[in-house]
């Protein structure tokens, strides 16, 4: 019993320890490239000028976030799917939150660079968790799983009958002591 | 014959007896309480997913966004929603299966609790369950809840009877019950704690115990929602809830190890006293913890703990009425409980007359049948629907209609306004007699407002900031023809921002005055809801009113555009949604006295 505990106190302890390493900021080198590229790419294109360009960008599954530097200040902006979720199954675009005060007279520059983001992910699968663990996993774990029809209910009839089954094997025996 | 023989008949016989009952009351009562469904957006939006599955062939494991953000519902909802569907099963068939799931619930909650403690208890506990089905399910609303009754019953019962048996075997049926409700609701992961601390309590094995119930939780859970459970656990991974969350099962794994040989020797009173703790507790401190953090939660939520926690009340109340010093009060006691309990229960069946402004499936499929006969696609049906609650008819047409021909039916059909249940008297227009529901009165009008020109704009409400419009034509996007997807269709939509409430949201339509009509008669409809709509400038057309209004006659002669206007804020409107879509409206001719009079009662 003592050894089982140790074992899972182990196994967790590991896990725990890779939870923390996946929610750190630190992106592996190869997701950091791929996201770097992105980010020149969009300032090449968006020609803001040497005083404004992206600075850093993280993606959740919710929004992509963006540093941009901006005549020497920093600004924080959220990029999200305006849709709702069967949207975000269907098409991806994105949009700028923004606080319409503070970047007066900046819209239209920043409708052009939410384009750029747009088509820089148009290959992004929908569902992005969180990068870095993103990057780790192999890439069938990120697509959307489609079943066939046939598969798909056979598979919930099974699920049915096994469970009664069960269940009906679990009552019976104990009805039979 | 010998009497322990006869006893032990006499005992076989009662209990049959009892289980008959409950299960036929149980029939009897959800039958009685349950009228045509009605259909919600959810509702709609998930028989839409299924119909991805049953009639195009893509059947995905993953349901529908979880009221808590980054969480996914499992795909076994949608599945079987699916299997009915592709042999042809309409809404009161899955409604029928809904209510089949819940009898059986009940009757196997008798049949669990009947091995450990006496019939009345047993009986009792499901009769509390049944009641808390009704209560707390919106019994009459079709959703993934719906289906969650037999598996959570199974669940519960299944870890009773493994901590009175230890027998591995209850310990794996009730993780693979565990499995198969988060397929149905995700709210069913509540009872994973449970499982694993009892199998390290309890099991005479633990070593075999934990991974086979790991096992039977996972051959469960995976074929119907295995990408529902990736996202969950990614979501997970890079939350801050995360490592909280993994300390808490290794904290947990550690307490049950070394409390093991406690447990094992305590009374198996007491035994079932934890086990009760253990399955109520969770999701009761889960709800509270939400509660506090302002999420949205309901006790409907706790779903996987209410079979155990029936079954806790039913034996207080035979304990605090029955037992052997009260005998004398007991029996009274129980039958003032009793009526308490059916009065309860004809006060929950009142929820009904709450939800009856919502459509009901047998209304959607009889308007979709004769929309789709009259040439409307479901584009043309977003644009021009009239009458009280149109959105929420749209989203329930959106389930009936079916996928968008090629090539396109126009969209520039009349407009049609859809009334339930018509005023008395000879108005002009067609009804419709959906079974088991009032008729209905369908009238097809060229209207003066055309929305499909029109323009929103959202202007942002915070003190102290610009307070500019942002405009945006409404324009009609088709629905795609290759590639359509019957998901596209839920929570529809004629425009989108990405501005956050709270905001004023402002239509501007243009008027262009059609027919034979001299004047219009314009009403704003849906009054009760908060934060209203109401027509705030008339420009370039002539009318007769005082502006703010509900309605106002627009006459013949002029051509302009009309405002509506309507504050979105969460805060100061609780319970409003941001439905992006055009104000429900309706036009009539000025004379038509009985008809803007049932309008206004809506």
């Amino acid at each position: 019993m003592r050894r089982l505990a140790l074992l899972m106190c182990c196994v967790l302890a590991l896990l725990v320890v890779g939870a923390r390493t996946h929610g750190q900021p630190v992106l592996p080198a190869s997701a950091q490239s791929g996201f770097e590229q992105v980010m020149r790419a969009v300032n090449q294109q968006h020609r803001l000028g040497t005083a404004a360009r992206i600075t850093d960008m993280s993606i959740r599954p919710e929004e992509v976030r963006l540093e941009l530097e901006l005549e020497g200040k920093h600004h924080d902006l959220a990029l999200v799917h305006p849709g709702s979720w069967d949207r975000r199954l269907q098409s991806r675009y994105f949009a700028f939150v923004y606080d319409a005060h503070e970047w007066q007279g900046q819209r239209a520059e920043l409708d052009r660079l939410a384009g750029l983001l747009d088509q820089a992910f148009t290959s992004t699968p929908w569902f992005i968790p969180s990068t870095s663990l993103r990057d780790r996993l192999p890439r069938w774990t990120t697509q959307p799983i489609e079943l066939g029809r046939g598969l798909a209910l056979t598979l919930v009839c099974l699920s049915w009958v096994i469970g009664l089954a069960s269940t009906g094997l679990l009552l019976f025996r104990r009805s039979q002591r | 014959m010998t009497a322990a023989p006869s006893a032990a008949l006499a005992k076989r016989t009662q209990w049959w007896l009892v289980l008959a009952t409950v299960t036929l009351l149980s029939l009897a009562w959800l039958l009685l309480v349950s009228g045509p469904p009605d259909l919600i957006a959810d509702t709609a939006r998930d028989l839409l997913m299924a119909r991805d599955c049953s009639e195009l062939g893509h059947c995905l494991t993953v349901g529908a966004k979880t009221s808590l953000d980054g969480f996914y519902q499992g795909g076994a909802w949608l599945q079987s929603i699916a299997l009915l569907q592709s042999i042809s099963a309409g809404i009161r068939t899955i409604q029928a299966a809904v209510i089949a799931l819940e009898v059986l619930s009940c009757a196997f909650l008798y049949v669990f609790l009947s091995r450990w403690t006496s019939s009345f208890v047993s009986a009792l506990a499901a009769l509390i369950w049944l009641s808390a089905l009704c209560y707390l399910g919106d019994h009459s609303l079709l959703w993934n809840h719906s289906g969650v009754a037999l598996p959570v019953v199974l669940a519960d019962g299944a870890l009773l009877l493994f901590v009175t048996t230890r027998r591995t075997l209850a310990l794996c049926v009730a993780a693979f019950w565990t499995g198969l409700g988060m397929g149905f609701h995700v709210e069913c992961a509540v009872l994973v704690p449970a499982e694993v601390a009892f199998a390290v309590l309890a099991a005479r094995r633990p070593r075999v115990a934990t991974p086979a119930m790991l096992l039977a939780f996972l051959l469960a859970l995976l074929p119907t929602s295995l990408e529902a459970t990736r996202a969950n656990l990614l979501f997970l991974a890079g939350s801050r809830a995360g490592v909280p969350l993994l300390v808490g099962v290794a904290v947990l794994v550690v307490v049950a190890a070394a409390g093991r040989s406690r447990f094992l020797k305590a009374r198996g009173g007491t035994q079932l006293a934890w086990l009760a703790a253990a399955i109520i507790v969770p999701p009761a401190a889960g709800l509270l913890w939400l509660e506090l953090r302002g999420h949205l939660v309901a006790l409907r939520y706790a779903y996987a703990a209410l079979p155990a926690a029936a079954a806790v009340a039913a034996v207080v109340l035979d304990r605090g009425f029955c037992s052997p010093s009260r005998r004398a009060i007991g029996p009274g006691a129980a039958g003032l409980f009793a009526g308490a309990l059916v009065s309860w229960l004809l006060w929950t069946s009142g929820s009904r007359a709450v939800l009856s402004r919502l459509w009901t499936g047998s209304e959607g499929k009889t308007i979709a049948a004769r929309l789709d006969a009259s040439g409307y696609s479901y584009d043309a049906v977003r644009w021009h629907l009239q009458g009280p609650r149109a959105w929420e008819l749209i989203t329930v047409l959106a389930a009936y209609l079916p996928p968008p021909h090629s090539p396109q039916l126009p969209l520039d059909k009349p407009d049609l306004l859809i009334l339930r249940p018509p005023p008395a008297g000879s108005e002009p227009g067609s009804s419709l007699h959906p079974p088991g529901r009032p008729p209905l009165l369908v009238r097809s009008i060229r209207p003066w407002l055309d929305f499909t020109r029109g323009q929103v704009c959202i202007l942002p409400a915070r003190a102290g900031r610009d307070t500019e419009p942002r405009c945006t034509k409404l324009a009609t996007r088709p629905e795609k023809t290759a590639g359509f997807r019957f998901r596209s269709r839920s929570y529809p939509r004629l425009f989108d921002t990405t501005t956050k409430p709270p905001y004023i949201e402002r239509f501007e339509i243009p008027v262009h005055p059609a027919g034979s009509d001299a004047r219009r008669f314009i009403h704003v409809l849906d009054a009760r809801e908060r934060c209203r709509w109401l027509i705030t400038g008339v420009h370039g057309a002539r009318y007769h009113g005082r502006l703010p209004a509900r309605d106002l006659v627009l006459e013949r002669g002029g051509s302009g555009d009309v405002t509506f206007t309507r504050r979105v804020d969460p805060v100061a409107c609780p319970g409003q949604l941001e439905r992006y879509t055009r104000p429900s409206i309706a036009e009539t001719h000025p004379d038509e006295v009985r008809l803007r009079r049932a309008l206004e009662a809506r």
